[in-house]
């Protein structure tokens, strides 16, 4: 065939497909375990006391994650990442922080373009391009928030104008999305 | 009519971002607002609902295409939210090679995203292809449009006619017009003598070295150019062995319906006329002898179309019927059936050269099973040796298919057998 081979078929004496390891679904799979687990390395990396157990709930829920990627697995997993971050991490760590909500997004986005089809279907490069530069986006603003959360936090109490403006923001998106 | 609908990504991007920005805010956590920021800017991205109205369409709706060829079927999807995209997934079923097997996902310009999927059948048929699907997300693939199901593309396989180069020519010539060296004289041009010089021979034809030599005109003649019929006969009574399409091994319909393709077209090119009869095929039958080369597409698709075993206990004289003494039948059966073997005697009786085409798989004959089903193949076997052996004996030649070939020297003996008289029923 003229299109590239993506995958390995395993298919029964009947020819009934049983199995499709394509190349994208691996790397996909990837995409989705991977930033968690680096997620974790940094959590443990800044509390090493932490307890051993919930890094290895949290890694077989990414795992369970990437293989039903379109279930509300995922959002239990980043919401259980983000719970132990709060819980393990206790220190001012805004830069690690950064790192590990690039981690979030990751894992997030990932999981969001595995739901968006079979398992292994086959994304176009133009699709992983976009999809990519929109991640670079958000996370420069994710940057230059940090920064501001660094120099609020050296200047003491958080400014109440930063506080009303996410409260607001968080009123707000109810409404539009009911506008939608 | 489907609409657009929040995924779970849109659910995770919003629980988890504005939960984690609310505990940050509440407990003064400046790491949970940097944690929740990404998720919070990707629920605030796709916070509106899309107000497009995606609308897929696939051109195709019929394809014929020989088995092996690859194909590429294509749908478009209008009405895509800016930076959206839509995923195309064309169910794969057997005997179908589907690339990419899993779908695809492309991405949206000017509102519009192409899907290409290729399709390689790899037997002959005619089948109607499993529904795709197709549906629209939006860039952070927080709403989902679909999935929505197409109309099935409807297929026909044509069997392939790989090249067949035989040199032998078939043995009755009795049309008009054609490639076949006739038994008689006339306007053609195989050599056949020098003679005198008669009324209405035509000048271009005298033979000067003989003539200069002999003191009389003498004419090169030659023998006439006719065309032969040729009748493929095809048992679909029984399709004996496995098939696992083109690349794969062949069930004796798989070698019969190719070799009747590559035989037909052989003779077509020729300029004999050829029809094809079929038996144990419901709904299939008959293909009346024609020349040319609408009639190797009418073959083609009259083979694509039997079903095997779908009709039994056909009258084995309707092999006869329309064949005359002289014709050239070719017989593709596995000779499991012995209406087979039937037909077969009865239409040498009749006078028509009869070429048994063995298209029993190879191995099939080595059973060592210990199994009922074994034992009665084994005993099958056997017979089917006698039967093969008897119609040797009447000197109905039976050869194995193996392609390009398989036939050269049979013909040749056939043609050679024309010269002996021999006793025929009328």
């Amino acid at each position: 065939m003229s299109a590239p081979v993506t995958g390995l078929v395993v298919t029964d004496r009947d020819g009934s497909r049983l199995l499709t390891l394509t190349l994208p679904g691996l790397v996909t799979r990837l995409c989705v375990v991977l930033p968690v687990f680096l997620a974790l390395v940094v959590v443990d990396r800044l509390a090493p006391e932490a307890p051993w157990w919930p890094p290895l709930v949290l890694v077989v829920l990414a795992a369970a994650a990437a293989e039903l990627p379109d279930t509300s697995v995922g959002l239990v997993t980043l919401g259980g990442l983000v719970a132990w971050w709060l819980h393990a991490v206790t220190g001012p760590s805004e830069w690690w922080a950064l790192l590990v909500a690039g981690c979030g997004l990751a894992f997030h986005t990932a999981l969001a373009h595995a739901a968006a089809g079979p398992p292994g279907c086959t994304p176009t490069w133009a699709v992983v391009r976009r999809l990519a530069a929109r991640c670079t986006g958000v996370l420069l603003v994710t940057g230059a928030l940090a920064l501001v959360v660094e120099i609020a936090e050296e200047g003491g109490e958080p400014p109440l104008l930063v506080v009303g403006l996410a409260l607001a923001l968080v009123a707000a998106l109810p409404w539009a999305v009911r506008r939608g | 009519m489907p609409e657009w609908r929040p995924t779970y990504a849109h659910l995770r991007a919003v629980v988890v971002g504005l939960a984690t920005l609310v505990v940050g805010l509440a407990a003064g956590r400046a790491d949970a607002v940097v944690l929740a920021a990404p998720l919070v800017l990707v629920a605030l991205a796709s916070a509106r609902r899309p107000t497009s109205v995606p609308t897929a369409t696939a051109e195709q709706r019929s394809l014929t295409v020989n088995e092996g060829e690859e194909v590429t079927w294509e749908a478009t999807v209008t009405g895509l939210p800016p930076g959206g995209s839509a995923t195309f997934v064309h169910p794969g079923q057997r005997l179908l090679e589907v690339e990419p097997a899993e779908g695809l996902l492309c991405d949206e310009r000017d509102g519009s995203a192409v899907g290409q999927v290729a399709l390689r059948p790899l037997r002959w048929g005619r089948r109607r292809l499993g529904d795709p699907t197709v549906a629209a997300y939006d860039g952070w693939y927080s709403w989902r449009h679909g999935p929505v199901p197409l109309a099935g593309l409807r297929l026909t396989v044509l069997p392939v006619t790989a090249p067949y180069n035989a040199a032998a020519p078939a043995p009755h010539p009795r049309g008009l017009v054609g490639m076949e060296r006739a038994a008689r004289p006339g306007e053609g041009t195989e050599f056949n003598k020098v003679r005198p010089f008669g009324p209405g021979d035509r000048l271009r034809r005298i033979h000067w070295p003989v003539s200069a030599r002999t003191g009389r005109l003498h004419v090169t003649a030659t023998y006439s150019d006719e065309d032969a019929h040729v009748a493929v006969l095809i048992d679909a009574v029984n399709d004996v062995g496995e098939s696992t399409g083109i690349d794969g091994t062949r069930s004796s319909m798989d070698l019969a319906v190719r070799a009747a393709a590559v035989l037909s077209e052989h003779f077509l090119h020729r300029g004999d006329r050829v029809g094809v009869r079929v038996f144990g095929a419901w709904g299939v039958s008959l293909v009346p002898a024609s020349s040319g080369l609408l009639q190797l597409r009418r073959i083609l698709d009259t083979l694509c179309l039997i079903e095997p075993g779908t009709a039994r206990g056909e009258d084995a004289l309707a092999a006869r019927q329309g064949l005359g003494a002289g014709t050239l039948a070719l017989m593709l059966s596995p000779l499991i059936d012995p209406a087979a073997t039937q037909q077969v005697a009865i239409l040498n009786r009749a006078g028509i050269d009869v070429v048994v085409i063995d298209t029993l798989p190879p191995g099939m004959e080595d059973e060592t099973g210990t199994t009922a089903a074994a034992l009665a193949w084994r005993i099958r076997m056997l017979q089917r040796r006698v039967e093969t052996t008897r119609l040797a004996s009447l000197g109905i030649p039976v050869v194995p298919w193996s392609g390009a070939h398989s036939l050269d020297q049979v013909l040749r003996d056939l043609g050679r057998r024309r010269a002996t008289p021999r006793l025929v029923v009328r």
